[in-house]
C-alpha cells in the first residue's frame, strides 16, 4: 500500500519534471521549426513543424548576410584569447594555491571580486583606451579586454582546484632540484587538467556569447562577432522571423554541441563558482 | 610550519596582474574621474565638478531607468524562490532527473543575444505565443507584447528568471547534496512534512548558497540586463524598458556625451556596490 503511494508520488513528480523540461525547450523548438519554413507556411501555420522544410533561410543568412565571416571572426577571437587565458589562469592559480607570498590574501580577493565589474560600465573607459592604444576595431583590442574580463574567474577556479593538491608533489620535485618554472609546466599543468577542461568550456561559451563589449568596440561590419551580426539583424535590418530564426538558430548551434558533449564539465563549472564551503 | 616566502611567485601572477590592472582596474577608476567631466570623447575631457550629477537627477530618463531597476529588483524573490523548489523536489536523484537537470540549463548557457532576439519575434502581435493563446481560446491576453508600455519591463523580468531558473537549481541541488542525510531522516521522523523540512532542513542547510544567488539576482537586474533588453526591445517602446545601463550606452554612443555617460555608470557602479556592501555587513552581524 505504501509502496504504491510513493510510486504515485513518483510519477506524479516524472510528469511534472518532463513539463517543466517542456516548457523549457519550447522557444527553442519554435526557433528551429520556425527556421526551416518558407514564409508562407509561416505565415499560414506558427505552431506545426513545416509539411515541406526547406534550408533556404540558412542559404540566404550565409550568401546575403555573411554570417560565414563572422562565425570566422568568432573564431579568431576565440582562439586568440583562449591560449593566454589557460597559461595565465592556470600559472595564476598555481601561484595562489601552492606559493606563499606577501599580500597574497589581499590579491586573491582582487581577482575574486573583478567578478561583479559590471561590463557596460566599463565601456566607455575601455573604448578611450583602446583608442588611445590604436585599438579600436581591432580583434586584438577586444581579445585583451576579454582575457582582462574573464580570466580572474578562471584563475579563482584554478586556485580552488591547485588548492586540493598536496604540497608534497611540489616539494619532492624541488628537492630534485626542479624549479618553479618546471614545477608548473611539468607537474601542475597536467594535475590541473580536469579542472583547465572546466575552465576552457566555461570561457569559450562566455567569450562566444559575449555582446557589449563586440557591439563597442568592434565598428566596422568586416570585423563583427557572430553576436553583434545578430542583433543588429534584428534591430536595425529588420530581418523577416523565418531568416532570423535560421540565424538564431546557426549560432547557438556550436554552443549546444559544446554543452552536449561536455555537460559535466558545465555544470561542474556552474557549481565551482557559487558554492562555497 | 614557516616556509620562507617564494617572491617568484610574482611572475607567475604578473601576466593575470598586469591585463587585469590596464584593462579592467585602471578604466573603472578612470570612470571616477570622467563622470565630473564634459567630454565628446574627441576633444580632451572638460572638469564641470557636480553639473553632470545635477543633469542626472533631473534626467527624466534617469527616473525611469530607476524605476525600471527597482521593478526588476522586485523578481528577486520569484528568482530566488522558484528554482528552491524544484531544487528541493529533486534532491534525491531518481530517474529522469538528470535528463531534467541537462535540460533546464540549455537557457544559461545559451547568449542572452539569442534569447532576446527569439523572444522578440515570439511575442510579435502576430507570433508563435499569441497564435497558441488564441488557440486556447484565450484571445484577450494575446495583447501586443511588445508594445505595452506597462508590460515589457515584466516580461524582461520573467526571461531572465527563465534563463537563470537551471542554474538555479544545479546551484541548490549541488549545496543541498552537502546536507547530512541524516537531518532530513531526523526530520522525517519528527513526522515534519514536505514543506517543514524544506524551511527547517533545507534552507537553513544552504542559506549561503540561498544568499549567493539573491546578490546574483540583484546584480542581473541593476547592471546585467544590456544584451537581453538591446535584442529584445531595445529598450523601448518609448523608454519602457530603457534601464541604466542604456542611459550609459545611449549617452555615450548615440549623443557621444561620454563624460554624461560616465556619471550614469558611476551610478550603475554605487547600485552593485551597495549590493554587495549590505550582503557583506549583514554577514558581518550574523557572525558577530
Amino acid at each position: 500500500m505504501k509502496k504504491g503511494r510513493i510510486n504515485k508520488r513518483k510519477l506524479i513528480l516524472l510528469f511534472f519534471l518532463l513539463l517543466l523540461s517542456l516548457a523549457t525547450l519550447m522557444p527553442f523548438y519554435y526557433m528551429v521549426t520556425t527556421s526551416i519554413k518558407t514564409m508562407d507556411a509561416y505565415l499560414g501555420e506558427k505552431v506545426l513543424p513545416p509539411r515541406a522544410p526547406t534550408l533556404q533561410n540558412y542559404i540566404t543568412i550565409f550568401s546575403k548576410f555573411s554570417l560565414g565571416s563572422y562565425f570566422v571572426n568568432n573564431f579568431i577571437i576565440l582562439a586568440g584569447t583562449l591560449i593566454p587565458y589557460i597559461l595565465m589562469c592556470s600559472a595564476a592559480g598555481f601561484a595562489f594555491a601552492q606559493l606563499r607570498f606577501p599580500l597574497q590574501i589581499p590579491l586573491l580577493l582582487v581577482v575574486s571580486g573583478i567578478m561583479i565589474f559590471p561590463q557596460m560600465v566599463l565601456g566607455v573607459p575601455l573604448y578611450a583606451l583602446l583608442g588611445k592604444f590604436k585599438m579600436i576595431n581591432s580583434h586584438v583590442g577586444l581579445i585583451l579586454c576579454y582575457l582582462a574580463y574573464f580570466t580572474p574567474y578562471a584563475a579563482y577556479l584554478m586556485t580552488t582546484y591547485y588548492r586540493n593538491i598536496p604540497a608534497t608533489y611540489m616539494e619532492a620535485a624541488r628537492i630534485d632540484g626542479a624549479n618553479l618554472w618546471q614545477v608548473f609546466t611539468r607537474i601542475m599543468l597536467p594535475m590541473g587538467k580536469t579542472m583547465l577542461i572546466t575552465v576552457i568550456i566555461v570561457g569559450s561559451q562566455a567569450i562566444w556569447n559575449e555582446l557589449p563589449f563586440a557591439l563597442l568596440f568592434l565598428r566596422s561590419e568586416k570585423k563583427r562577432t557572430l553576436m553583434t551580426a545578430v542583433a543588429l539583424l534584428n534591430g536595425e535590418q529588420g530581418v523577416a522571423a523565418i531568416k532570423l530564426c535560421a540565424a538564431l538558430t546557426a549560432v547557438t548551434l556550436p554552443i549546444v554541441l559544446l554543452y552536449i558533449v561536455a555537460q559535466n564539465q558545465i555544470q561542474q563549472g556552474v557549481l565551482a563558482g557559487g558554492i562555497k564551503e | 610550519m614557516n616556509k620562507k616566502y617564494d617572491y617568484a611567485a610574482y611572475l607567475f601572477i604578473l601576466p593575470l596582474f598586469v591585463v587585469m590592472i590596464t584593462f579592467m582596474l585602471y578604466p573603472a577608476m578612470t570612470t571616477f574621474y570622467y563622470g565630473f567631466t564634459k567630454w565628446n570623447g574627441i576633444a580632451s575631457p572638460e572638469w564641470t565638478g557636480l553639473k553632470n550629477f545635477q543633469k542626472l537627477f533631473h534626467d527624466s530618463s534617469f527616473k525611469k531607468a530607476i524605476i525600471n531597476a527597482l521593478i526588476l529588483a522586485l523578481y528577486v524573490p520569484l528568482w530566488s524562490i522558484l528554482p528552491l523548489l524544484v531544487a528541493f523536489l529533486i534532491r534525491e536523484s531518481k530517474p529522469g532527473v538528470s535528463f531534467f537537470r541537462s535540460v533546464v540549463l540549455i537557457p544559461f548557457v545559451i547568449s542572452p543575444v539569442i534569447l532576446g532576439v527569439l523572444f522578440n519575434v515570439l511575442l510579435r502581435k502576430h507570433g508563435v505565443i499569441n497564435t497558441l493563446l488564441e488557440l486556447v481560446g484565450m484571445d484577450f491576453l494575446a495583447v501586443d507584447w511588445l508594445v505595452e508600455p506597462e508590460m515589457v519591463i515584466h516580461e524582461i523580468a520573467l526571461i531572465t528568471i527563465y534563463k537563470f531558473f537551471g542554474f538555479g537549481v544545479i546551484l541548490y541541488v549541488g549545496a543541498m547534496g552537502k546536507i547530512s542525510e541524516s537531518l532530513f531522516d531526523s526530520a522525517k521522523i519528527d513526522g515534519a512534512g514536505w514543506f517543514r523540512t524544506l524551511l527547517v532542513v533545507a534552507v537553513p542547510g544552504i542559506r549561503y548558497t540561498i544568499e549567493f544567488f539573491i546578490i546574483l539576482g540583484f546584480i542581473t537586474f541593476f547592471a546585467r540586463m544590456f544584451p537581453i533588453v538591446y535584442t529584445m526591445t531595445g529598450g523601448g517602446p518609448g523608454y519602457a524598458s530603457f534601464v541604466p545601463e542604456f542611459g550609459i550606452y545611449f549617452e555615450a554612443f548615440q549623443n557621444f556625451r561620454l563624460g554624461y555617460s560616465s556619471t550614469w555608470a558611476i551610478v550603475v557602479y554605487l547600485m552593485s556596490f551597495l549590493v554587495v556592501f549590505i550582503q557583506v555587513t549583514s554577514m558581518k552581524r550574523r557572525e558577530a
